[in-house]
Formats: structure tokens, C-alpha cells, sequence
């Protein structure tokens, strides 16, 4: 058994260009970050469900130009 | 000033109370405390409202970080107590030992994907050059212990990895304080120094990232640059 998982342990694939080479497995790992990276800026992230139920007065404001306020108070803070 | 106030000591009649000192000055205790709640005034530290720019995806990557870092500290500390030959021979250790590797995996994962999205944010804007550079250290420092972390395996990998590096770090000269070739050496910089030193660098980058709040994105208007 020990030998047969030293041959399984062999030197594995790798792509080369030129001076660059990475192994195959390396490859994919970085592309499937690349992707998670990509979707995670698109997809959509869903909603709140604080949204319904908020203890703003009615018609005060919406979540979103109450959160862009804290925003903005959040921009106005001094630095250490 | 009075004994009834949070933080405020005994009396000023009371014999050991320090004399002749301004009022705000007269301790480190005091100083920390008001730089504390400067620094991280309260409900600021776990607010539980951000702003709506917040919900993406993209910033839930600094807290998948976060848990995967809590799961790495928590099995390396089972690993610490079993000992090598548990991870080398029980069914259990094994275990422990791949949830170490693959939290890791996961941590570094997270954390590069937390990186492209706030290099390509800018997320250095708006007085956030210190969380910036606090982020670039932990993730320096993540680096050496998880290359330390491969070190401690004590298995064929570990020598390999330590004879392959040994050249490299003596060539510029680090090879007589940080010998890959000693494997006690690399277990307490693993176990101890820079798990160390990423714990407090994480806990700064979170506590200045709570202080000046999640940098919003570029075409948020109002943003200073």
C-alpha cells in the first residue's frame, strides 16, 4: 500500500508558456477564484428582512437613503 | 469626580489616591480607556446596521475570513494537544489534522478574494491607509505561518519543503535566525510567534475597519478620495 501511494504521489500535471509553468491543479484553484471573484461582485446578494418592520416614522426615509446617511457620517470620522 | 463613576477610582481623600496630577492625566489605565472609546466609541464595535451598499457578496468575503481564521486557531489548538503521532495515526487526528489543512485552504482562499475586491475598490480611501496596510501585514504573516505550518507536518513533505527553502533564506542572509533545517524552531514560530502576531494584526485590522466603517464603493457619491 505504501508503494502504491508514493507512485500515486507522482510529479502531476503541469502547464507551461514559456518561462511560466503551473501545476494543473494550481491552475484550476486559481480560476475557480477568479470565478467565485467575478460572481460575488454580480449575483445578487438578496434582501433584508428588516426591510419590512423598520422603526423609522412612515414616510421618513427609505432604507437606502437612511443607510447612504450612515454612510456618509460613516466618511466623516477621524482617523487614529 | 466620584467613586460612583465608571472607571473613576477611590475618592480624593482616600490615602492612596495620587496627588498633584491634572485631572485626564494622571494614568496609563485612564489613557487607554479614552483611546479605546475614541478609537471604537460605543456601538460602533458590532453595529448591527450597515449601509445598503453592504449587500454584496463581494464583502462577505473579509468575514468568511474571519471564520475560516477561528477554525485554523481552533484545530491547531487540538493538534497542539494531541501531538504529531495523533495526527500521524488516528482515525480522529487525521481528521483534525485535514480540517487544519482545509480551513487554511478556505482562510487563503477568502482572504485573496477579500483582497481583489478591496484593491480594486481603492478600499485605502477615506483615511483607510492604516486598516489598508494592517490587512497587507496579517496577510504577509498568514503567509509565514502557513509556510511554517508546512514545516511542522513532520512528514517527507516538511523535508522537502524545509531543504528546498533553506537556500533560498540563506542566501539573503535570514538562514541564522530562521533555520528551516531546525524542526523545533519552525514549530514555535508556527504555534506561537506569528499565530501571535496574526491574532492581534487581524484584531486591529477589524477594529479600525469598525472604526471607519466599510469603504463604500467607488461610485458611491460623497466618497472622499
Amino acid at each position: 500500500m505504501f508503494h502504491t501511494a508514493l507512485v500515486q504521489a507522482g510529479p502531476g500535471s503541469y502547464v507551461h508558456w514559456g518561462w511560466f509553468s503551473v501545476s494543473l491543479t494550481n491552475l484550476v484553484i486559481v480560476a475557480t477564484m477568479l470565478v467565485v471573484f467575478v460572481l460575488a461582485l454580480v449575483v445578487p446578494f438578496g434582501h433584508s428582512t428588516r426591510e419590512s418592520g423598520t422603526d423609522e416614522p412612515p414616510g421618513a426615509s427609505t432604507d437606502e437613503t437612511r443607510e447612504a446617511r450612515e454612510a456618509r457620517t460613516t466618511e466623516g470620522r477621524d482617523g487614529p | 469626580m466620584s467613586a460612583g463613576q465608571p472607571g473613576v477610582g477611590p475618592t480624593p481623600s482616600a490615602p492612596w489616591t495620587r496627588a498633584g496630577t491634572a485631572p485626564g492625566h494622571d494614568s496609563w489605565t485612564r489613557a487607554l480607556r479614552d483611546w479605546t472609546a475614541r478609537t471604537v466609541p460605543p456601538g460602533q464595535l458590532l453595529p448591527d446596521r450597515q449601509p445598503a451598499y453592504v449587500r454584496s457578496w463581494i464583502y462577505v468575503f473579509g468575514v468568511l475570513t474571519i471564520a475560516a481564521l477561528v477554525l485554523v486557531v481552533a484545530s491547531g489548538v487540538a493538534l497542539a494537544v494531541g501531538g504529531s503521532a495523533w495526527w500521524h495515526v488516528s482515525s480522529l487526528g487525521h481528521f483534525v489534522n485535514s480540517v487544519h489543512l482545509w480551513s487554511v485552504e478556505v482562510f487563503f482562499a477568502a482572504m485573496v478574494v477579500h483582497l481583489w475586491g478591496m484593491f480594486w475598490m481603492a478600499a485605502w480611501r477615506g483615511r483607510r491607509t492604516v486598516t489598508w496596510m494592517t490587512g497587507v501585514i496579517a496577510f504577509l504573516a498568514s503567509i509565514g505561518t502557513a509556510f511554517t505550518g508546512y514545516l511542522s507536518q513532520s512528514n517527507f513533505d516538511s523535508q522537502w519543503i524545509s531543504t528546498q527553502a533553506k537556500d533560498g533564506l540563506n542566501s539573503i542572509g535570514f538562514g541564522a535566525w530562521f533555520n528551516v533545517l531546525n524542526p523545533g524552531q519552525m514549530l514555535l514560530w508556527h504555534v506561537v510567534l506569528l499565530p501571535l502576531a496574526v491574532g492581534v494584526i487581524a484584531v486591529l485590522h477589524i477594529v479600525l475597519v469598525r472604526r471607519h466603517g466599510v469603504v463604500p464603493p467607488i461610485a458611491e457619491e460623497g466618497e472622499p478620495s
